[in-house]
């Protein structure tokens, strides 16, 4: 199976969890998406159809090496990862068999704000250029930058967060900078809108099961009723809200996460 | 004298064409090879987005002393002119084949992006490393169609003196219907989509649009 991080974070956020699939039979891959972790840089922001490339590709591999060309292989994602998970499940049904999605049914309808073009536009330009025209933030101290990341995900452990910040920065001249490519996620009004999101959808014919959070917390911002509509538009799909969790499921309460895709899984045929 | 910044189109040989055209043009004319395209090397990754080209060009679009650039767009990267033009970065626009099309709604656009993705996982010298010096063959391969909504109502908001070379290559079905949201627009057909060809029109375009509009 292949495990699939969120934005700005990377594979090393699977580090807990990927050990607890392994036990349950499974080869499980984390990678480092584009523009994240140790993979390599974007050369623009818009890099979705790139990274659901990605991991078409890196689903044939892995099972090719496993001795199983051409067989589909097991996907979760989490968040953004979640995202692209679907995506590629929905444009190579082939390479996957089943996708589990973590909090990751896309941001809500209040994300695709109906900006004046002039006004979104300038605004856009003005960030690409600030970003492409100076040195990534550099900041004095992993401490420094695990607080900071702690107060946007205010749920997360400390053990999580100074995991992600020792694996997702780098020391340089006097001092640390975040992996994650400065460019990720800087873009221009392209039209995109979330009936795109769920026609999207429309194509994932493999069992989907999505575990949503159940708390307030950022990035976590759909109502039941809209993962009702998202989950409605997979062909073939079941949720469950996780207790106790807001937006990183896996993290806050893993032993009902494990629990439900074992049930899923176990569902399917794929455990016995 | 004005600049001239050149947004060649997506597939293309790059941009020495139309630097070639445009040498008749009273100003400095840019028109650099895209990423993947001409001698450019690829964008990272396997996979050509019209992001690739604003994140390209954004150095290019300094203000010069002259005043902003006239920004010219062609095929599918019209879209990258415009969007330069909104972001008020254009002095003045010029789509070449570059209004979009053709229309389809999301349920088709879905297919027809999916369709480009299976394309590039399907098409061996898509998924190789790029031979330098050619045109990269994944910047022919899943090319976004365009959604009509979203394209009118951009345009319509387009605030600097537009003109429109449409050729029989043009994927627009409608174009002058679609060429008429675009406020301050200025709509010719040319015989083929020929670097010189286009090149003319536009020449010629400016001269007057600067007669008429630059007191004397």
């Amino acid at each position: 199976m292949l495990l699939v991080h969120g934005a700005h974070d990377h594979g090393r956020m699977w580090d807990e969890f990927a050990p607890r699939f392994a036990a349950l039979g499974f080869h499980a891959v984390a990678l480092d998406t584009r523009g994240h972790g140790d993979s390599g840089p974007l050369s623009s922001g818009m890099m979705w159809t790139a990274a659901t490339l990605d991991l078409c590709e890196v689903a044939r591999v892995l099972a090719d090496e496993a001795g199983a060309r051409d067989e589909p292989i097991g996907i979760i994602g989490h968040s953004m990862g979640g995202g692209q998970a679907l995506s590629a499940a929905g444009t190579a049904p082939e390479r996957f068999a089943w996708v589990v999605n973590l909090d990751g049914l896309g941001p809500p309808a209040e994300a695709f704000p109906d900006v004046d073009p002039v006004e979104g536009t300038t605004t856009a330009l003005d960030q690409i250029a600030k970003v492409l025209g100076r040195a990534p933030r550099l900041w004095t101290s992993r401490a420094e930058m695990a607080a900071r990341r702690g107060a946007i995900n205010v749920r997360l452990p400390q053990r999580f967060l100074d995991h992600l910040v020792e694996y997702g920065t780098v020391e340089t001249g006097g001092g640390f900078v975040w992996k994650t490519d400065p460019r990720f996620n800087l873009g221009v009004p392209d039209g995109f809108s979330i009936d795109m999101i769920l026609g999207g959808y429309g194509d994932v014919t493999v069992p989907v099961l999505a575990l949503m959070s159940s708390e307030d917390d950022a990035w976590t911002e759909l109502s039941d009723a809209e993962v009702e509509r998202r989950i409605a538009a997979l062909p073939d799909a079941r949720w469950r809200s996780v207790p106790d969790a807001g937006h990183y499921v896996h993290v806050e309460n893993p032993d009902f996460v494990l629990a439900e895709v074992e049930a899923f899984l176990t569902d399917l045929g794929v455990l016995a | 004298m004005t600049d001239l910044l050149v947004v060649h189109d997506m597939g293309a040989v790059g941009g020495r064409p139309w630097a070639d055209a445009f040498s008749g043009w009273n100003g400095r004319v840019t028109a650099p090879d895209l990423p993947g395209h001409g001698a450019a090397p690829p964008p990272a990754g396997g996979h050509y987005e019209v992001g690739d080209a604003v994140f390209a060009l954004v150095d290019h679009l300094s203000p010069p002393a002259g005043g902003e650039p006239v920004v010219v767009g062609v095929g599918k990267h019209g879209l990258v002119a415009r969007t330069f033009a909104l972001g008020g970065r254009a002095g003045a626009l010029v789509l070449v084949d570059g209004l979009g099309g053709p229309w389809l709604d999301v349920e088709a656009r879905n297919a027809s992006l999916r369709a480009g993705r299976r394309a590039l996982l399907s098409t061996p010298a898509a998924l190789a490393p790029h031979r330098s010096g050619t045109t990269d063959v994944r910047a022919t391969l899943a090319l976004g169609p365009s959604d009509r909504d979203h394209e009118m109502r951009m345009l319509g908001s387009v605030p600097v003196p537009t003109l429109v070379v449409e050729s029989p290559s043009s994927p627009t079905p409608d174009a002058d219907a679609v060429a008429a949201a675009i406020p301050d627009h200025t709509l010719v057909r040319v015989v083929d989509d020929a670097a010189p060809t286009v090149a003319a029109a536009v020449i010629e375009w400016w001269i007057t649009t600067r007669s008429t509009r630059t007191p004397s």
